[in-house]
């Protein structure tokens, strides 16, 4: 795969493929929690105006439990990104020490440098969201734990204000989370080497 | 036993449009969002034409075989109004086609409606012919604006797995899914006029998920 101004050969490149598939996946799954997490705010949204409530009560817990298993799989699948990119940068490194010429040594050093800053801000953004992500999941069980203990319309009505706060954390992760995959698609198309190219 | 075949190939005839319409706005809202978020993020959409829309249609289309049904697709309808976009009306087309060339493909496509009389004619659930209307490929993300752009009915834009496709327009029919709409406005009778000039408001507990698609929109 001939690439313009990049000085890799092809071990680090087809790991870089990997991760570039790796992080579609990834983005694929966000896409996946989005929706859940939508479909969450219209239960509760319904919920609090006693829209058919013990039906909405019932949605929320299945979409609830399913988000928790989505989030599993984006755990998993950040954890293989940060591996493969540890690997790439591992494996391109391995190549520089192979080089002859001082100039492409120096070039392809700064292209790892940047790959490596690159990241390493993705990464911030991902442990960033990612915790939000959790203090919204741990906010939501409070809620299915305190309607499972009691339900009824004036629960549902003494829970307002946690239902409220619980709706505008939502609102800012599916904000946040567009906001992150427009990074992982950015740094995607990096770590491909097509940005720019 | 004939009246029964001939029953079991009406149903599968009539399979695309019944199910499409079965589309609840709270699950096209979240669809919608992604389809649009997509389209940002690879900077399919120019950005600065959505500013200059009356309207925008935001709708999956799915092929089907030759023969059978054309193609349908369900998705939101919004107009640009004095206090910024409305609310949605579900919506659905069928046949014609609308980018797709085979059947059993996919599409997400985004409408931008130029001039408020497009607009209309979509919530009229309009039939349009090939060539009752001017669509063409919009310009990508980033790309100049100019007048053509912004007085041409439709700016289209098309995902379909990665590839962009060339605009397709045939005769497609829009119908505005009155079921879904009643159900979402909680009003029997709401009508997408209304919708589309903000005389039904989105009710207070379904705005924070379809905040995402005015964030969107930005």
């Amino acid at each position: 795969m001939p690439l313009s101004g990049r000085a890799q050969n092809s071990d680090s490149l087809n790991i870089a493929a990997d991760q570039a598939t790796s992080m579609n996946k990834l983005d694929d799954l966000m896409g996946r929690a989005q929706k859940r997490l939508s479909y969450i705010m219209t239960n509760l949204g319904d919920l609090s105006d006693n829209n058919d409530t013990n039906n909405n009560f019932d949605k929320f817990k299945e979409n609830l439990d399913d988000l928790v298993s989505i989030r599993s799989d984006i755990k998993d699948r950040v954890e293989r990104v940060r591996e493969l990119q540890g690997q790439r940068i591992a494996a391109w490194t391995k190549e520089v020490s192979g080089m002859t010429d001082k100039d492409m040594r120096k070039m392809t050093n700064d292209q790892i440098d940047a790959a490596k800053a690159d990241f390493d801000t993705l990464d911030k953004q991902l442990r960033e969201v990612g915790g939000d992500a959790n203090d919204l999941t741990v906010l939501l069980q409070d809620l299915k734990k305190y309607f499972a203990s009691s339900f009824s319309p004036d629960s549902v009505k003494t829970a307002q204000p946690m239902v409220q706060k619980s709706l505008a954390a939502a609102q800012e992760m599916l904000k946040a989370t567009d906001a992150l995959r427009d990074s992982i698609n950015k740094s995607k198309k990096k770590v491909k080497g097509t940005a720019g190219a | 036993m004939k009246t029964l075949i001939r029953l079991a190939l009406a149903a599968l005839v009539a399979l695309p449009g019944t199910a499409l319409r079965s589309e609840s706005l709270d699950k096209l809202i979240p669809d919608a969002a992604e389809i649009l978020g997509r389209m940002k993020r690879e900077d399919i959409i120019n950005m600065d034409l959505v500013k200059e829309a009356k309207g925008i249609v935001i709708i999956n289309v799915t092929g089907f075989s030759i023969g059978i049904g054309g193609s349908g697709g369900d998705g939101i309808l919004m107009s640009k109004t004095e206090k910024g976009w409305s609310g949605p009306v579900a919506i659905t087309t069928q046949g014609g086609t609308l980018g797709i060339d085979v059947g059993g493909q996919d599409n997400d496509i985004v409408m931008l409606l130029m001039n408020n009389g497009v607009v209309s004619r979509w919530a009229a659930g309009e039939h349009f012919s090939s060539s009752s209307a001017s669509a063409v490929l919009g310009p990508k993300g980033g790309a100049a604006v100019d007048a053509t752009m912004k007085t041409r009915d439709f700016n289209v834009y098309i995902w379909n797995k990665g590839a962009k496709l060339g605009v397709n327009f045939g005769g497609f029919d829009v119908s505005i899914n009155n079921e879904a709409n009643a159900n979402y406005y909680d009003k029997p009778l709401v009508s997408a006029k209304d919708i589309l000039n903000n005389v039904a408001e989105v009710p207070e507990s379904k705005k924070a998920p379809l905040a995402r698609i005015y964030d969107l929109l930005k």
